[in-house]
């Protein structure tokens, strides 16, 4: 019987250790898996992260030895650097509009061009192509547009609107960020219609018929199945809002290059010209820092409103 | 299953560790190649020769064939030992970050001073003042383009052209309306009020694709106003940036933005090409412009007809002044592991006058700041006139002493960054003149503390 016993046990204790070295082997499995992608990834994106960390507490001109000036950079930034408070104040005027027009123009439009059977995918493309032309190109084509003595002005002069005609589209400081910012609507939105256009073709059609047999008018279909049912992907579109208004570069870059007088300078390309134009790679980084902590504020910001309104589930 | 799943994982990752420790070790064959090659950044060889790389600018196609043909070739035949190659560097991030990262060309052809400064603050490029004592350099240039190189105290570099401002006058619409070329501002001023009333713009000026082109108007209005002494006066910190003499030239530019005469208060709105183009259309009748647009309006637009001159006299008592400028520095890359060819290569650039002339006359080259060559000796022999008459009047400008400073060769780079980023602001009017000119000094007197400042001839 004793010696019953201790088989029966032995027999456990083996069978346990069994199941504790197959889970084991288990949880390893998928770490090796993934693996090679965290080490591609530790080397090109989390390596050069800390350096960047590392080199704002330098002064460093991007060629040279870097000499350690502790948080003189963000010193600097916070007390000197009155171009910085203008960027920042450009980035969230930047996010203003890119959270509300192209996100409203493409929901609007994607509605729209779900209910189309025939030819909806002339539409998708029509409002879908100016997503596939480069930044560069696109920048410079609405440049000349916008340019005084040959572009929309002219048109607008021969049509009698003289005043509009006068306007500096991206010469006067007070509107030349909106100008640019038209433009980079221009190429985005269409890429957040096809989004939402995909999102809502995937709603269940059944809920719509549901919701009519329940006396749903469209208004109340929208509202109560449509937006519903396509939350994560709006979740998606506005957390990639924010955090690409404030690294955008492209179109700000082509078109004015911060200027006239740094009334369209924001982050990126205050942090570019201090990195190659005067040669102060130390205080980009530290700049670079500030950028990444004012879009992870944002990011957090965002998911917890988000979870709030339901738009995301609650881990 | 669950073997087969096992055995691809522990591959995959095998297969990457080993593919980047093969790039490791490729990286150190390559660094052992070089180290044993006595060659610098390129690091491969074609035969038995050193490769010799020199850095140069984008060009057009045009561009690219008249330095294949007056450059290139001529320096691969004076060098056959060596594999010599021109590369081109699209933008100057990639220089800056191929010699960071202890490659790069041998020879770099900097921007100018500023550039100068920065590679040779951080090691990266050759003091050249043994090579200087060797060749004779020192007796070889123009005093004003040579003590422009130092940095420091020491030669980091050798000027590879000189150019001005000048102003372009458009005389089709000159001859169309019956106006003078003015002398002086008084005779300028009224003149460019009946221009905007005929609905020509006074001045073509654009900078909205390159915001730092308000250094040619600046350094132009500075130089103008105050004349070569005030100006070397405020450079060396003796003479205050915010005193009328040396402000006055700001504000007077300022003041003619304003009222439309610079840039038909669009110059925000207009790139560079924009304004040579309103210029030669006749939409505009003058151009503050470098000697360098010369060559630009006479291949893009042979039609227009036009003559350029020193800038007219912007003070009472001063009288023209015409600002000079370094075009660019040659440099030497600290990486190179054949120093003394890259000095042997530059002194040819500068010593085979054949080249030189050749290169002037045939591809509108600006000429080197070299006493030895002289632009008389290209008359007669096919050079276009109107490039003849602009050095013609460079020389006989620093001969007589009257020149001028411009920014990029001879302001401290802080002081000219500052410039170039906030005229704008004083055009527009949020910025006013005297604090513009007062943070100007700041970075003037700290060039001068740390030793930074060039050397204002």
């Amino acid at each position: 019987m004793n010696n019953n016993l201790g088989q029966t046990a032995l027999f456990a204790i083996m069978r346990n250790k069994k199941v504790i070295n197959n889970m084991k082997k288990t949880s390893i499995i998928p770490y090796l898996f993934i693996l090679p992608a965290f080490i591609i990834h530790f080397c090109i994106v989390t390596l050069p992260s800390l350096s960047t960390l590392a080199m704002s507490l330098f002064e460093w001109n991007g060629i040279g030895n870097a000499t350690f000036i502790g948080f003189g950079n963000f010193t600097e930034i916070f007390t000197e650097d009155n171009v910085v408070k203008i960027a920042i104040i450009n980035n969230l005027k930047w996010l203003a509009i890119f959270i509300t027009v192209p996100i409203i123009m493409g929901f609007i439009v994607a509605i729209i061009v779900s209910r189309i059977i025939k030819g909806q995918m002339f539409f998708r493309v029509v409002y879908f192509i100016p997503y596939v032309i480069s930044a560069a190109v696109a920048g410079k084509i609405f440049t000349a547009y916008m340019n005084p003595y040959y572009g929309i002005n002219v048109f607008l002069d021969k049509i009698g609107l003289t005043s509009l005609g006068d306007t500096l589209w991206l010469g006067n400081p007070k509107i030349a960020l909106y100008s640019v910012a038209f433009v980079d609507n221009w190429h985005w939105w269409g890429f957040v219609m096809v989004l939402f256009l995909g999102a809502l073709q995937q709603v269940d059609p059944v809920l719509y018929e549901a919701a009519r047999v329940d006396g749903a008018n469209r208004i109340r279909e929208l509202l109560h199945v449509s937006i519903p049912g396509i939350k994560p992907t709006i979740a998606f579109v506005l957390i990639m809002t924010v955090m690409w208004s404030f690294l955008t570069f492209d179109y700000v870059y082509v078109m004015t290059n911060g200027g006239p007088a740094n009334s369209t300078e924001i982050l990126a390309t205050w942090i570019y010209k201090n990195a190659f134009a005067k040669y102060r790679a130390g205080y980009a980084n530290a700049l670079c820092v500030l950028q990444s902590g004012i879009c992870l504020v944002f990011y957090f910001v965002q998911r917890y409103i988000s979870k709030k309104g339901g738009m995301e589930d609650e881990d | 299953m669950e073997r087969m799943r096992k055995v691809i994982s522990v591959l995959l990752a095998a297969i990457l560790i080993m593919s980047l420790a093969a790039c490791q070790s490729k990286t150190e064959t390559a660094k052992t190649a070089n180290d044993d090659g006595g060659n610098t950044s390129g690091e491969t060889k074609s035969g038995d020769k050193p490769k010799i790389v020199i850095s140069c600018y984008p060009a057009d196609e045009a561009g690219t064939l008249l330095r294949e043909e007056y450059y290139t070739k001529p320096i691969q035949a004076a060098f056959p030992d060596y594999d010599i190659s021109v590369e081109v560097f699209n933008d100057r991030q990639s220089l800056q970050v191929q010699v960071a990262g202890g490659g790069g060309p041998d020879i770099l052809d900097l921007d100018g001073l500023s550039d100068v400064v920065e590679f040779a603050r951080a090691d990266r490029i050759v003091a050249l003042d043994d090579y200087a004592v060797k060749y004779g350099w020192d007796n070889m240039f123009y005093d004003w383009a040579y003590d422009s190189s130092f940095y420091n105290k020491k030669l980091y570099s050798l000027p590879t052209g000189y150019e001005s401002m000048v102003i372009y006058y458009n005389t089709d619409v000159f001859d169309k309306y019956g106006w003078e070329i003015p002398t002086t501002v008084a005779e300028a001023e009224p003149l460019m009020e009946d221009m905007m009333k005929k609905d020509i713009i006074p001045f073509s000026f654009g900078n909205s694709n390159y915001v730092g082109a308000v250094d040619w108007l600046y350094s132009t209005f500075m130089s103008g106003y105050s004349g070569p002494k005030v100006l070397k006066s405020a450079l060396e910190g003796k003479t205050p940036m915010t005193d009328e003499t040396v402000a006055g030239g700001i504000q007077l530019m300022a003041d003619w933005w304003q009222k439309g005469y610079i840039g038909d208060k669009a110059s925000q709105s207009i790139t560079n090409d924009d304004m040579i183009a309103l210029f030669a259309q006749g939409k505009a009748a003058m151009m503050i412009d470098g000697t360098w647009a010369a060559s630009s309006l006479i291949s893009s637009y042979p039609d227009c007809n036009w003559v350029c001159e020193t800038p007219f006299e912007m003070r009472e008592g001063v009288g023209p002044v015409l600002p000079i400028a370094s075009s660019g520095g040659f440099a030497i890359n600290a990486n190179s592991k054949n120093p003394d060819i890259c000095a042997d290569i530059l002194n040819y650039l500068f010593t085979d006058m054949d080249r030189m002339e050749k290169a002037v006359i045939e591809a509108s080259y600006c000429p080197y700041p070299i006493k030895k060559f002289s632009i008389e000796q290209c008359q007669g022999k096919g050079m276009d006139e109107r490039l003849y008459n602009i050095y013609k009047t460079m020389e006989e400008a620093m001969a007589a002493g009257n020149i001028g400073y411009c920014s990029w060769t001879f302001f401290p780079a802080d002081a000219r960054t500052y410039m170039n980023e906030n005229t704008d602001a004083l055009f527009l009017g949020s910025l006013t003149v005297e604090d513009y000119m007062t943070k100007i000094q700041e970075f003037v007197d700290a060039a001068l503390a740390d030793g930074t400042a060039p050397t204002v001839p």
